[in-house]
């Protein structure tokens, strides 16, 4: 189903670094050449940088306005911050350049340039920068008593140039990725005997140093970002998925939460790589998990190109009935392909990046797990589930939306709207036609930039205008919703109605159970006033396999005439075990 | 008071006690009223209670989703209902004020059985099978120390926990396995604390002796001088406990709700075996008391 054949992108934006770790002071020195090469039809005046490790510099900065200061539970320790500054910086031939901060915290540079960067021309700049890496903090620092160290935003990286602008934002609390497809040469000098996690592949041995330190390089193609974690303490764990070599970095006490990842991932490669193309478009030899430490949850539950890390909610006493390492891995191998080949804005249309990647998530645990994220008591729970309860709660959203506009809103509108919306449409077309619309875009925009209007043309084409603007205009766009109603009329009689209300209408069915006999037809839930059935069945239910999850409320979507005595009988005979349980618990 | 005629007294030699526990065991058996007086001590309550749980949720039985969620076990469809409660039901008031009940129940249910645990140690340790009245008398004679050991025993406990926990996570930051080892361990000594209270109660009736340290005393002379046997009961009753608690669970995850007459035939027998194990523990504990005792004083003379 999914096109398997990818051409490699041109290279955009390129580096080589060189960077030496300090685990005492935390901070990154290194020097950085980044060669951009202008593809576009128009001349480039300057150079954007992001240098978003700033944004961690202060509580006063945007990011922190926005975000709390907290980051998924966890608190900023402001004795610890994080920052980048840019020491030098020049051309090739010695020519120095000067820089300006684009916004208040300096998560944004503007690099003037001499002159401007031509169609087709390379512009290679060279600098030596500073980055101090805080205490583990939304994904990046450094934990363990400073034995664990996380890189992430942690060089000056360029902006997208595009429509003749720079498209680059200020580091804001709910986005992180833009960038442009490029090859990354970068050597890390850290303690000797640290074990190191990267983005690509390391293409030689550590080389030892005489001051106690040693120097790996690594490389990669075909990336947007690079990122890298390291620890005297990590083991790791090997496998092959078909040509990919997977490689899961851990703590000792974390080798069987280790083991379960490596499972997850490997499964997942499967599955995505059927659904959407291969693994990095073929492109990419290796895949790297890092199982974050116990105090570095902060670091734990992010993608970066051919690296991910797992941990967010802890490594070392996770019960193999809940599978929140299962969901993390999963989640964040999806955005292997949303967002690091498939490179969506993440700060204009975020829901395109974790929208698609929470989807592919409840798609994977519903192959590999029957859809349980937990099985433990004997009772499941679905992952779909925990992402209905967000959208129950707060329904009334567009999905579309910059990251920052859409407020306290984002997580509905990012996630859990967007998972439930693909779901319901995955169930009115049917898989097959779902499968051939994800695997056409995917294959399309992979190593480019697609945008919500790519994503609607590929949807017309695939599934129809029909279906593309119920989707869009009614869903996407809208802040309509669905509550489907079993009604009993107030009159008495006893009389059934099937009711609506919000302005969103799903295509389901309506069983009705009578005398053992069950009928079947098709809801006309764009009926203005409801429609009273003839005949008062035993039982009738709206939409009964649940194809409609964007429906608000699915526990009014049935009833029976009478209670289900055997059932209630059932409880009762439960309930008395339970109690004898707990009262008899002493002996 | 119990008749001085009545009591028992076993001399077995060292190292025999296997055969002659197995004379106190028996009796779990063929005295058969406490057992019935403990199943129903929990089984009738638990019936009302249970009753009384379900009746607010009258309306549910009528929601498909409802009875989805109790048959595939699933929590989604439960979280849904829990979500949009049914219009018209007061049943947040009702389930409220049931689920009350439970822990008040069972604070009730612990004091009654505290009041039997002495008739219960009489009817194992007599040599003759108790009357009622001898039964409620020895229930009531030894009720206030009981108490007071139960208090001890929870206070020995918090103790205990919190000490070992405290040592567990300092032991776990400087090395994660010695501290999963430190918790483990630390869990058997409070396991193991728990069962010397509990005997000490076997020794008061065994002895006929009130005084709390002394029986605490005895207990721990009965387990000094028997540490295997007492040990081995220990492991094994919880073993029992665990094996028929998840027998109880197994069968009732493979019967549907629907099946209640079956549910309720599987799972009683459970139940009764459960309080059965709770007893012979109890007989254990009288017969190696009893038995400890004269070897005891044997010892002493050498």
């Amino acid at each position: 189903m999914a096109q398997a054949s990818v051409v490699a992108p041109p290279d955009v934006a390129s580096y080589a670094i060189d960077a030496h770790y300090d685990p005492e002071t935390h901070t990154i020195r290194a020097t950085e050449t980044l060669t951009y090469t202008n593809r576009t039809d128009a001349a480039i005046p300057d150079l954007v940088l992001h240098l978003y490790l700033n944004a961690f510099r202060s509580e006063e900065t945007l990011w922190m306005r926005e975000a709390g200061p907290a980051h998924r539970g966890y608190g900023y320790d402001a004795n610890t911050p994080g920052w980048t500054r840019i020491d030098e910086i020049s051309l090739p031939d010695g020519t120095g350049l000067s820089t300006a901060a684009v916004d208040a915290d300096e998560t944004l540079v503007r690099v003037d340039l001499p002159r401007p960067v031509g169609p087709g021309e390379a512009l290679v700049v060279e600098m030596a920068f500073t980055a101090q890496l805080p205490k583990v903090f939304a994904r990046t620092g450094w934990a363990d008593g400073g034995e664990f160290v996380m890189a992430g935003q942690w060089f000056p990286k360029a902006g997208v140039w595009e429509q003749g602008a720079w498209n680059a934002h200020p580091f804001h609390a709910n986005s992180e990725f833009y960038a442009d497809f490029g090859a990354y040469d970068v050597a890390l000098t850290l303690p000797e005997g640290w074990v190191v996690a990267t983005t690509g592949v390391a293409v030689a041995e550590p080389v030892a140093n005489r001051d106690g330190t040693a120097t790996q390089r690594f490389a990669a193609q075909h990336v947007i970002d690079f990122a890298w974690g390291a620890s005297p303490h990590f083991r790791t764990q090997a496998a092959r998925a078909g040509d990919v070599h997977v490689e899961v970095f851990h703590y000792p006490g974390a080798r069987a939460a280790a083991r379960r990842v490596m499972q997850a991932t490997v499964d997942g490669l499967q599955l995505y790589g059927a659904w959407y193309g291969p693994y990095g478009g073929g492109l990419y030899p290796e895949l790297t998990v890092i199982l974050t430490p116990e105090d570095a949850g902060g670091a734990g539950g992010m993608e970066y190109p051919t690296l991910f890390t797992v941990g967010a909610m802890g490594s070392t006493f996770v019960p193999a009935c809940f599978r929140m390492l299962e969901v993390e891995t999963v989640h964040e191998l999806a955005h292997q392909w949303f967002q690091s080949v498939i490179a969506t804005n993440e700060a204009e249309a975020p829901w395109l990046d974790e929208g698609f990647a929470e989807y592919s998530t409840a798609r994977a645990m519903d192959r590999l797990y029957e859809g349980a994220m937990s099985t433990c008591g004997g009772w499941t729970l679905s992952y779909l589930a925990t992402r209905r309860l967000e959208y129950v709660l707060a329904p009334e959203t567009p999905m579309t939306g910059t990251a920052w506009d859409l407020g306290d809103a984002w997580v509905t509108a990012t996630y859990s709207k967007p998972v439930l919306a693909l779901m319901t449409l995955e169930r009115h077309v049917g898989e097959a036609a779902m499968g051939t619309f994800l695997a056409t875009y995917a294959g399309r925009y992979a190593f480019t930039h697609p945008t919500e209007v790519d994503l609607r043309a590929v949807m017309a084409e695939t599934l129809g205008d029909a279906v593309t603007t119920w989707f869009f205009e009614d869903i996407v766009e809208s802040t309509a919703t669905l509550d489907a109603q079993v009604v009993v009329a107030e009159n008495g009689t006893g009389a059934i109605r099937l009711d609506r209300t919000g302005g969103l209408c799903v295509p389901v069915t309506v069983r009705a159970v009578d005398d053992g006999e069950t009928v079947e037809s098709e809801w006309p839930c764009d009926a203005a006033d409801g429609v009273d059935l003839d005949e008062t069945p035993a039982a009738v239910v709206i939409d009964p396999e649940r194809d409609a999850v964007l429906d608000l409320n699915l526990a009014n979507n049935g009833l029976r005439q009478t209670p289900d005595r055997a059932a209630w009988l059932g409880l009762i005979v439960r309930a008395i075990r339970v109690l004898q349980l707990v009262w008899g618990a002493g002996g | 008071m119990i008749e001085p005629q009545e009591r028992v007294v076993l001399a077995p030699p060292v190292g025999r006690a296997q055969p002659w526990l197995k004379a106190f065991l028996l009796r779990v058996v063929q005295r058969p009223w406490p057992w019935l007086l403990r199943y129903l001590l929990t089984a009738l309550p638990a019936m009302a209670i249970s009753v009384l749980l379900t009746l607010p949720m009258g309306a549910w039985f009528r929601l498909p989703l409802f009875l989805d969620a109790l048959d595939r076990r699933s929590l989604d469809d439960l979280l849904e209902i829990l979500l949009h409660q049914p219009e018209g039901q007061s049943l947040g008031l009702s389930l409220t004020g049931t689920i009350v009940l439970i822990p008040i129940a069972w604070v009730v249910l612990r004091l009654i059985g505290l009041w039997l645990e002495g008739g219960i140690l009489a009817t194992y340790a007599l040599l003759k099978a108790p009357t009622w009245r001898t039964f409620a008398e020895a229930s009531s004679r030894w009720f206030g120390r009981f108490l007071l050991l139960a208090l001890i025993g929870i206070a020995l406990s918090v103790i205990l926990t919190g000490g070992i926990a405290g040592a567990a996570l300092l032991a776990g930051r400087v090395n994660r396995p010695l501290g999963i080892a430190a918790g483990i361990a630390g869990a058997a000594v409070v396991i193991l604390a728990g069962a010397w209270v509990r005997l000490a109660r076997a020794a008061m009736v065994v002895h006929e002796d009130g005084r709390v340290l002394h029986a605490l005393g005895e207990a721990w002379r009965t387990i000094a001088h028997r540490p295997l046997v007492f040990l081995a009961l220990v492991a094994g009753v919880l073993a029992l406990r665990a094996l028929l608690t998840w027998l109880g669970g197994a069968l009732g995850a493979v019967v549907p709700m629907r099946a209640w007459l079956l549910s309720l035939v599987i799972q009683q027998p459970v139940q009764m075996a459960l309080v059965g194990a709770g007893l012979a523990r109890r007989a254990a504990e009288v017969g190696l008391v009893t038995g400890t005792r004269p070897a005891q004083r044997a010892l002493d003379h050498v």
